[in-house]
């Protein structure tokens, strides 16, 4: 470390405790830019260290990554263990919740990683899309393994008849990564700013996916 | 009083500026450098637009919020990475990227850091040292980050215990040290 030749850091000297005003004393732009280098539950902890953080949490403009194992506390504590609707319920009021909470306006990833069901949970992931892209978001990222293949498809159309409306929806302009995930019908499609360069990439594992992903190329 | 800038390259005929520190010493920098901070940018243009400037080497910039200790640290980080923070893509790349982050010092140091880059409006280095902070907050737990960084917890404990209820997805898997 290349430091001045005759000072010390002075500040640091101190106690911890003066560190630490100094940490909580910084403007909240900048504690909830800190944020927004965490994780989603990283993030949200912090809620619990004192009052100056509570609510700083809910402006992070990072990854909104709903990953699976932050349930695993919900798992261990449910009766219901065996019952996967209940999981569900629980894993999309996560998601829910959350999303009510968020204040920021942008984001740069949304992710959900979890087996949903079609009948069940249609208007809430329309909603979760709807919402990334309010956001601004720039990596979306849908992994609903074992989707029902429907689902999948509809999810598909809606997202690519927003992006076929560009550059009427400028909340796309942001989007650079769109991930659909599952197993029979499997693809990455990658969105840049511009409609022109919007490619869509399969990844066939099956002669089943195939017949889906013709479909989807049919539009 | 003066400590001028370890400048390996002397021979260099780039312009000199010089920065005066809360401490009053005195920092000889590259223009390159010191236009980084844009704060500094900002005074040394309406200097020259005041024509006061003219000698432009001589002109002393005086940084009354940044202690010498800080802005050599920053004229360290700002000659040892001159390439930009692009978000690493692998896994390899990201840990290379945490270390050079954890060269930086003590949550302490890099408090004063962050003070100083949004004092000088110096983005790249405050996006830098926020990511670093954020490195000592990563998969902590709560108890573990008051104790760090001396965060004193002013919830009454039921209070408290109603955010962990509301929020309990966010409070499993974490390390305790």
């Amino acid at each position: 470390m290349e430091l001045g030749s005759k000072s010390q850091p002075q500040k640091c000297d101190e106690t911890k405790s003066f560190c630490m005003d100094r940490l909580s004393d910084l403007p909240n732009e900048i504690i909830v830019s800190i944020l927004s280098f965490l994780k989603l539950k990283e993030a949200a902890r912090t809620s619990v260290l004192s009052r100056r953080w509570g609510h700083l949490w809910k402006f992070t403009t990072g990854s909104l990554d709903f990953d699976d194992s932050s349930l695993q506390y919900l798992r261990k504590k449910s009766f219901f263990k065996t019952l996967p609707g209940i999981d569900r319920d629980r894993y999309v009021s996560w998601v829910n919740h959350v999303l009510q909470l968020h204040q920021a306006h942008t984001i740069d990833e949304f992710k959900v990683d979890f087996p949903l069901k079609e009948e069940c949970n249609k208007l809430d992931i329309d909603n979760w899309i709807l919402f990334s892209l309010r956001k601004k978001v720039k990596r979306l990222s849908l992994d609903f393994d074992p989707i029902i293949t429907g689902l999948a498809r509809d999810i598909t159309l809606f997202l690519l008849k927003f992006l076929m409306g560009f550059p009427k929806f400028p909340e796309l302009r942001s989007l650079k990564k769109l991930t659909l995930i599952s197993p029979l019908l499997h693809f990455r499609a990658e969105a840049s700013p511009f409609l022109q360069k919007f490619t869509l990439e399969r990844q066939p594992t099956s002669i089943q996916q195939t017949r889906k992903n013709n479909k989807i190329e049919d539009l | 009083m003066s400590n001028t800038s370890e400048n390996p390259n002397p021979s260099s005929s780039s312009a000199k500026i010089t920065l005066k520190t809360s401490d009053n010493e005195l920092f000889e920098v590259e223009e390159a450098v010191a236009m980084k901070f844009c704060t500094v940018k900002q005074y040394f243009e309406d200097e020259k637009d005041n024509d006061v400037a003219a000698r432009g080497s001589s002109t002393v910039i005086p940084l009354p919020n940044v202690h010498s200790a800080v802005l050599a640290r920053l004229i360290s980080y700002c000659k040892k990475l001159p390439q930009s923070n692009a978000v690493a893509d692998n896994h390899e790349e990201e840990e290379t990227k945490k270390k050079e982050r954890k060269q930086y010092g003590t949550p302490g140091d890099l408090v004063d850091l962050i003070s100083a880059a949004n004092y000088l409006d110096f983005k790249e280095g405050l996006e830098f040292f926020n990511q670093a902070l954020a490195d000592h907050i990563q998969n902590k737990s709560v108890e573990y980050v008051r104790k760090f960084f001396g965060i004193k917890g002013d919830f009454e404990p039921h209070e408290e215990e109603k955010y962990r209820e509301e929020y309990a997805w966010a409070f499993e898997g974490v390390d305790e040290d």
